[in-house]
C-alpha cells in the first residue's frame, strides 16, 4: 500500500486527539439524519412516542458499534477503514412489510437473519472473485456516487421521490442548500491543512445557523428530547424476537445488497488509501461484510432496524483528506456518548434537509470520480462495455420512471426497490452470462517477425479488453513482445513463423514467444552509449536489456528445437 | 516514416510520425543527419506522434544527440507520453536527453 499524497492522515496513522474528534463529529453530522429511517419503521407498527424516543438511543448505539467494528483491524473483523454504519433506504420496504405483519419484533428478528445471511456470505466473496472483477467494483462504486447524488438533489429540491415532483423545499431552502453546498466546495479547493479537513462541518454548522435565522430548522426533535432529562440512558426495548419464513426471501435480497454495497465501499476505500491501487482487496472486504453483517445483527438485538456501510462518509473521508481508521472509533464512541444525551441526538437530528443535501452531493463528488477511475483502469471491449453501459441506465431508470418500477409484482420489488441494486445486480448477471466461451489462453502466428508491431499490438490489446487487463501491464507486455519479436527477426536468423501464446488470470499476465532460430540473449548489464550507438550489436543487447526491464521475470529456453522467450508480468 | 519539419527561429522542430523501430529508425537518423550536415544546430524532436520507439529507435536519438553535441548544438525532445517515458525510463535514458511538457517550452529550452 503506498500512501497518496492528497492524504493529511491516512488509514493507519493517528492524528492528534482534537482532530479525531472534530473529525469525528463531522462524521455523525452527516450520519445522524438517517436516524429518520427506524422511526419511519416504528410508525409503521404504530408504536408509541416512548418507543420513538428508545428507538432513536438504541439506534445512536448501533451506529456508534457499527462504526467501530469496521475499523477493526483482527483476523476475520473489520474492514480496518474509516467507513461508518447507518441505516438504509434499502431495509425499508422488507422491515416496514415486517412492522405491519407482526410489530417490531418481528422487524427484529428477521433483520437478525438478514445479518445472519450477510455474516454468512462474507467467507464466500474470494470465491466468487471472478464474477466480482475491477470494472464491477468500480460500476458499484459509481453507482453509489450516482445513488448520494440523486439523494442530496431531492433532500436539496424537496423532491417526492414516488412521483419525481418537487414538494417541500421553498426558495429559501433552495439557496440554503446552495449556499452550505458552495461553502464546502470552496473551503475544499481553495483552503489548506485545518479547513480543508473540516471543510463539512463548518459548511453544514454555518448552513445550520443561517437556517435558524431563516427559520427553517425544526426544533421538534430537542422539544421532544427535552422531557427525558438531559442525560437519560437507552432503554432497551424488551422485544423478543420474531420470525416468519415468508419474510426471509426479500430480508435476504435485502443482505445481498447491503453485501454490494459494503464492498464498493471498501473498494473505494482502498482505492483512496493507496496511489498504487490496482484491484479489491478480498481479504479486507471479507472482514468488512462480516462486520457489516454483525452491525446490523447487533442493531437487531438492541431493538432496531438493519443498517449498511454509509458510502458518504467514504467521499467525505476523500473529500477531507482524513481516511484514519482512529476517527471510525471516535466517531462510534461519539454516537454511543450522544445516546446518553437525548437533547444532543436531538440536535443532530434537526438539521435542515436541504444542508444535508448539500452535504450528499460535496461528497458523491468524490464516490463517482472514485468510480470512473476504477472502471477506467481497465481496458475495456464490448462486453464490458455492455455491462457497465446497461448496468449503469438500468440503475439510472429507476430513480427516472420509479412509476414504473413500482407496479411491477411484489415478487420484483426487492430487485427493483433501489437502483443500486437493480443496477449491480444487472452487471453480475452479465457479466456471468459473457464470461462464457472466454478463453484464458489465446495464441497468434507470425508469418514474419518484420513490421510485427501492428499485430502484436492489436492482438493484445483485443485479448486485454475481453479478459478486462490493466492498460499498464497491457502496454508493457506490447512492447516486450514487439521489441523481442523486431529483435529476434533482426539478430536471431529465424526461420519460419513466430508463435505468440498470451495466458491470463487476474494475478498474472503470461507471454510466450516460440520460433526457430538463435536463442534470444537477454541483458543484465546495459550496454553504454557509445556500445549502443557504435558496435555492431549494440541494438541487440539493448533490446536485450530493455526487455529484462520491462517485465517481473524473463526465461529463455529451447523446446523441440525451438528457441522459446518467455515473460511472466504481475497483474 | 513521415517527418514534419518547422522552422521557429534558431530551432528546427522535427516531428517523426509512426514507429522508431528497425524500418523507421533509418530514415530518421538519415533525415537528422542530413540537416545538421546543413547547418541546423538546435533541434527539438516532438515525439506526440510517435506510436512505438524500440532500441533502434533509441540508437538513433543516441547517435542524434552525438551529432547535435558534436556540433555544439542543443537537441531537446518534447511530447513524450508517459508509456514513452517509462520506455526512456528503463532504457535509462532520461539523464541524458532533455525532455520538456510542451512545445513552447522545448522551443524555449532548445534556442
Amino acid at each position: 500500500m503506498t500512501r497518496p499524497s492528497n492524504l493529511i492522515y491516512s488509514v493507519a496513522e493517528k492524528p492528534p486527539k482534537l482532530v479525531c474528534l472534530i473529525s469525528g463529529l463531522q462524521h455523525v453530522s452527516i450520519l445522524a439524519p438517517n436516524l429518520i429511517l427506524p422511526i419511519l419503521v416504528v410508525r409503521a407498527s404504530d408504536g408509541s412516542v416512548e418507543s420513538l424516543t428508545h428507538i432513536v438511543s438504541l439506534s445512536l448505539v448501533a451506529m456508534g458499534i457499527g462504526a467501530i467494528l469496521q475499523s477493526l483491524t483482527y483476523r476475520w473483523l473489520g474492514s480496518g477503514y474509516l467507513i461508518t454504519f447507518t441505516f438504509t433506504n434499502a431495509y425499508l420496504p422488507a422491515s416496514t412489510m415486517a412492522a405491519k405483519l407482526g410489530g417490531m419484533p418481528l422487524v427484529f428478528g428477521m433483520t437478525l437473519v438478514s445479518g445472519a445471511i450477510e455474516i454468512l456470505l462474507a467467507p464466500l466473496v474470494r470465491r466468487m472473485r471472478p464474477f466480482f472483477p475491477a470494472e464491477i467494483s468500480g460500476i458499484c462504486v459509481l453507482l453509489i456516487g450516482v445513488l448520494l447524488g440523486l439523494l442530496g438533489i431531492r433532500q436539496v429540491f424537496g423532491i417526492d421521490e414516488s412521483v419525481g415532483q418537487s414538494g417541500a423545499s421553498t426558495g429559501p431552502e433552495i439557496a440554503l442548500g446552495a449556499g452550505t453546498l458552495a461553502a464546502m466546495v470552496g473551503l475544499n479547493v481553495w483552503s489548506k491543512g485545518t479547513l480543508r479537513m473540516y471543510c463539512a462541518i463548518v459548511g453544514i454548522l454555518a448552513g445550520v445557523a443561517v437556517g435558524i435565522g431563516m427559520g427553517v430548522v425544526n426544533g421538534d426533535a430537542v422539544a421532544a428530547a427535552l422531557p427525558a432529562g438531559i442525560v437519560a440512558f437507552p432503554k432497551w426495548s424488551g422485544y423478543l424476537p420474531q420470525f416468519q419464513l415468508e419474510l426471509v426471501i426479500p430480508f435476504a435480497i435485502t443482505a445481498l445488497a447491503c453485501c454490494l454495497r459494503a464492498m464498493g465501499d471498501i473498494t473505494n476505500a482502498q482505492r483512496i488509501n493507496d496511489r498504487d491501487w490496482v484491484r479489491p482487496d478480498m481479504g479486507s472486504i471479507r472482514n468488512g461484510l462480516f462486520a457489516d453483517g454483525l452491525s446490523t445483527a447487533f442493531s437487531a438485538l438492541l431493538g432496531s432496524v438493519g443498517g449498511n456501510t454509509y458510502s458518504s462518509s467514504v467521499g467525505l473521508a476523500n473529500a477531507t483528506g482524513v481516511t484514519s481508521r482512529r476517527i471510525g472509533l471516535w466517531t462510534g464512541v461519539i454516537f454511543i456518548v450522544f445516546s446518553f444525551f437525548p437533547v444532543a441526538a436531538g440536535a443532530v437530528v434537526s438539521v435542515p434537509r436541504p444542508v444535508i443535501g448539500a452535504a450528499l452531493l460535496f461528497n458523491c463528488c468524490f464516490v463517482l470520480i472514485s468510480g470512473l477511475q476504477i472502471v477506467t483502469s481497465r481496458l475495456l471491449d464490448s462486453r464490458k462495455t455492455f455491462i457497465i453501459g446497461l448496468a449503469l441506465i438500468l440503475s439510472l431508470s429507476r430513480d427516472v420512471y420509479p412509476g414504473f418500477y413500482s407496479h411491477l409484482p411484489d415478487v420484483y420489488q426487492s430487485f427493483v426497490g433501489s437502483g443500486f441494486v437493480l443496477g449491480v445486480c444487472a452487471a453480475l448477471l452479465l457479466n456471468a452470462i459473457f464470461r462464457i466461451g472466454m478463453k484464458s489462453k489465446v495464441s497468434l502466428t507470425l508469418d514474419s517477425g518484420a513490421d510485427a508491431h501492428e499485430a502484436i499490438r492489436g492482438f493484445l490489446e483485443q485479448q486485454g479488453a475481453r479478459w478486462g487487463a490493466r492498460r499498464d501491464v497491457m502496454e508493457r507486455a506490447i512492447f516486450g513482445t514487439a521489441q523481442a519479436v523486431e529483435s529476434i527477426a533482426g539478430h536471431c536468423h529465424a526461420r519460419g513463423p513466430i508463435s505468440i501464446g498470451a495466458s491470463f488470470d487476474e494475478y498474472n499476465l503470461d507471454i510466450r514467444i516460440s520460433y526457430e532460430g538463435d536463442p534470444f540473449m537477454i541483458q543484465d548489464r546495459r550496454p553504454t552509449d557509445s556500445e549502443i550507438r557504435d558496435s555492431e550489436d549494440g541494438v541487440r543487447r539493448l533490446a536485450g536489456f530493455m526487455i529484462r526491464q520491462n517485465a517481473d521475470r524473463v526465461r529463455t529456453t529451447t523446446k523441440d528445437g525451438r528457441a522459446v522467450l518467455e515473460f511472466h508480468y504481475q497483474h | 516514416m513521415e517527418i514534419i519539419e518547422i522552422q521557429r527561429g534558431p530551432v528546427v522542430i522535427m516531428e517523426p510520425r509512426g514507429r522508431m523501430d528497425t524500418s523507421g529508425a533509418k530514415p530518421f537518423g538519415d533525415r537528422f543527419a542530413e540537416m545538421v550536415r546543413a547547418g541546423s544546430r538546435n533541434v527539438l524532436i516532438d515525439m506526440e506522434h510517435i506510436v512505438y520507439i524500440s532500441s533502434a529507435g533509441f540508437r538513433a536519438l543516441l547517435l542524434a544527440h552525438k551529432l547535435v553535441d558534436d556540433s555544439q548544438g542543443k537537441l531537446v525532445l518534447c511530447g513524450v507520453s508517459s508509456e514513452l517515458r517509462r520506455l526512456f525510463e528503463i532504457g535509462r535514458f532520461l539523464d541524458l536527453f532533455t525532455i520538456c511538457a510542451t512545445r513552447d517550452d522545448g522551443i524555449a529550452r532548445a534556442s
